[in-house]
């Protein structure tokens, strides 16, 4: 489901004392099928903006359209919106409420009034998107490790059956092993069901794992958009924005600091070892062309 | 500053014959002045561990030594909550007050420090985490990393000799990380405190004068960051990381480069890779 959005402002309490231009004129336009990580420090309106992707803002002028919904039409369909859109909060584990996982998961489908047959049947199916198994169907919520929190939380998103998945810090507080897990998870997920992801994050590392195209937010406004590669390459302009860079991207600037030629758009550990790995035998070639000479 | 001998806890069960080990036989000691970081999945017990440092929990076998005071005997709880203070991950679940210096001064207040005193110690305490020039704005309004510093500067009113921080960064931008470490580190150069760090976050425990890495509750190493971090399949299956630089000269040499393997930051390995090629 394609997303489109443009001149987007928002205003936090205009004409208060606390009034926040928090969105500048934004315009965007995410594909069907696109994996998108958004970054931008604290502050840079990254959740403002996804907010408003299924209604729960609405902007102080311009407009988005997500599929054929207009959301900023007067009379937009947002029950419907909010069904095609699912948005995964930040901690959506405090949101938990009902006694079992089951019930919980089961909490969306059931207001969408679907029949108890479907009903189990999505719950069942998002429980095994995000790896919970059936043994977990009976267990309280509230027992389960912070990992397992949020991965019935996501499924009781995906229960909706969304078209469009929205993630605001979906790994913020885990451990590396459980963020490893959920990554691992979500991309999994996009690859079977053909959604639309937008992953909002402040871990770079993450981003260039898992996005095929990043939007940096700054100030409000889309500071830069492309392919991660792109995006690495600027290194310096991302930490003027408080971001941090990937340490293999750092150590590629180091290396080229230091008079090395090497390209400049690697961002992973893998892609580098690779280049490495040719440079230096490369290297032991001309070595030892220069030694029988 | 504190010892721990044969340290068990477990949580109390309802089933008499399903008793969990937390911590299992932990023997730690830690000297005053030293900064030391404690790794380890989730529920490997290391906030547990570290809820013994201050008498929080109390150990069901073993003893806890905090400055040669054991945490079992009731007396010494509020000696042992001057000498350690904690931190917590959440910074708006350890605001109290609507004004920065006064929720620093929360805690000498109810300890009955005189006024001058007070205000002396919160002073101090807010210029250690550079917070001083905002002492009269309101908490809520302040960035996450601001308000980790504040709920440092008021353990830091205590006026304690250690502290410790369990995940402080955990939910904070990597800008508002940056200052806290680098508060955490200046505490311990310039206060000379000792620290103890809770942390998921690799490149923090690379500062560190020491690491410990804990799993079923039980200390599985316990050496310098050097020597742990070029452990790198211990610990990736221990669920932990290693820098990305650290993994990158592990990669090159498992295929037959000749490099060092304990490098942790990317200068040391551009340094490393520089006299490769």
């Amino acid at each position: 489901m394609a997303i489109n959005i443009s001149n987007l402002n928002y205003i936090y309490m205009p004409g208060s004392p606390f009034e926040k231009h928090a969105l500048r004129d934004i315009n965007l336009t995410i594909h069907d099928g696109e994996f998108v990580g958004i970054i931008g420090h604290t502050g840079s309106g990254k959740s403002t903006l996804v907010q408003h992707l299924n209604g729960l803002l609405m902007p102080s002028s311009g407009s988005i359209t997500v599929g054929d919904i207009e959301v900023t039409a007067k009379n937009a369909d947002l029950k419907q919106l909010r069904q095609k859109v699912g948005l995964v909060f930040q901690y959506p584990e405090h949101q938990l409420f009902e006694e079992t996982v089951y019930k919980d998961i089961a909490y969306g489908p059931k207001n969408m009034k679907l029949s108890p047959e479907e009903i189990d049947e999505r719950v069942r199916e998002a429980m095994n998107y995000v790896g919970l198994g059936e043994k977990y169907c009976e267990r309280s919520p509230f027992e389960l490790s912070g990992g397992q929190k949020r991965r019935v939380a996501i499924a009781g998103v995906l229960a909706m059956r969304p078209d469009v998945l929205i993630l605001d810090e979906p790994a913020a507080g885990l451990d590396p092993a459980g963020r490893e897990e959920i990554l691992t998870q979500i991309r999994a997920l996009y690859l079977a069901k053909k959604m639309t992801v937008l992953f909002v994050s402040h871990s770079m590392e993450d981003v260039a794992r898992i996005a095929g195209r990043i939007i940096v937010m700054n100030n409000g406004s889309v500071a830069m958009d492309g392919s991660p590669a792109d995006i690495f390459s600027r290194a310096k302009e991302l930490r003027t924005m408080g971001l941090d860079v990937p340490q293999i991207t750092q150590l590629v600037e180091e290396l080229r600091a230091r008079g090395l030629n090497i390209n400049d758009s690697i961002y992973t550990l893998e892609r580098a070892k690779a280049t490495l790995l040719m440079m230096l035998s490369e290297k032991e070639k001309k070595n030892k062309e220069g030694k029988t000479c | 500053m504190i010892k721990t001998e044969h340290l068990r806890y477990a949580y109390q069960s309802s089933k008499e014959d399903n008793i969990k080990f937390v911590l299992d036989d932990v023997n730690l000691s830690i000297r005053p002045g030293e900064f030391v970081a404690v790794l380890g999945h989730n529920g490997c017990g290391k906030s547990t561990l570290a809820k013994h440092f201050n008498g929080l929990l109390l150990p069901s076998g073993g003893t806890v030594y905090v400055s040669g005071m054991d945490t079992k005997l009731e007396e010494n709880d509020w000696d042992i909550r001057k000498t350690v203070g904690m931190v917590f991950q959440n910074p708006d679940n350890q605001i109290v007050a609507t004004v920065v210096e006064e929720d620093v001064a929360f805690a000498p207040e109810n300890l009955g420090v005189p006024s001058p005193e007070i205000r002396r110690r919160v002073d101090a305490a807010l210029k250690a985490v550079n917070m001083y020039d905002l002492r009269r704005h309101a908490p809520h309004l302040l960035s996450g990393g601001q308000k980790q510093r504040v709920a440092i500067a008021g353990v830091m009113a205590m006026e304690p000799k250690c502290i410790v921080f369990d995940e402080p960064t955990a939910m904070l931008d990597p800008k508002g990380r940056q200052e806290v470490i680098e508060t955490i580190i200046k505490l311990k150069e310039e206060k000379k405190l000792t620290i103890v760090l809770i942390t998921h976050y690799m490149e923090e425990a690379v500062r560190a004068d020491r690491v410990i890495v804990m799993d079923k509750g039980k200390i599985m190493r316990d050496d310098s960051p050097k020597n742990i971090f070029s452990e790198v399949k211990f610990m990736k299956n221990m669920g932990l990381d290693v820098p990305q630089v650290t993994e990158l000269c592990y990669a090159l040499a498992k295929a037959g480069i000749p490099i060092r393997q304990d490098v942790l930051t990317v200068s040391e390995c551009a340094d490393e890779l520089m006299k490769l090629l």
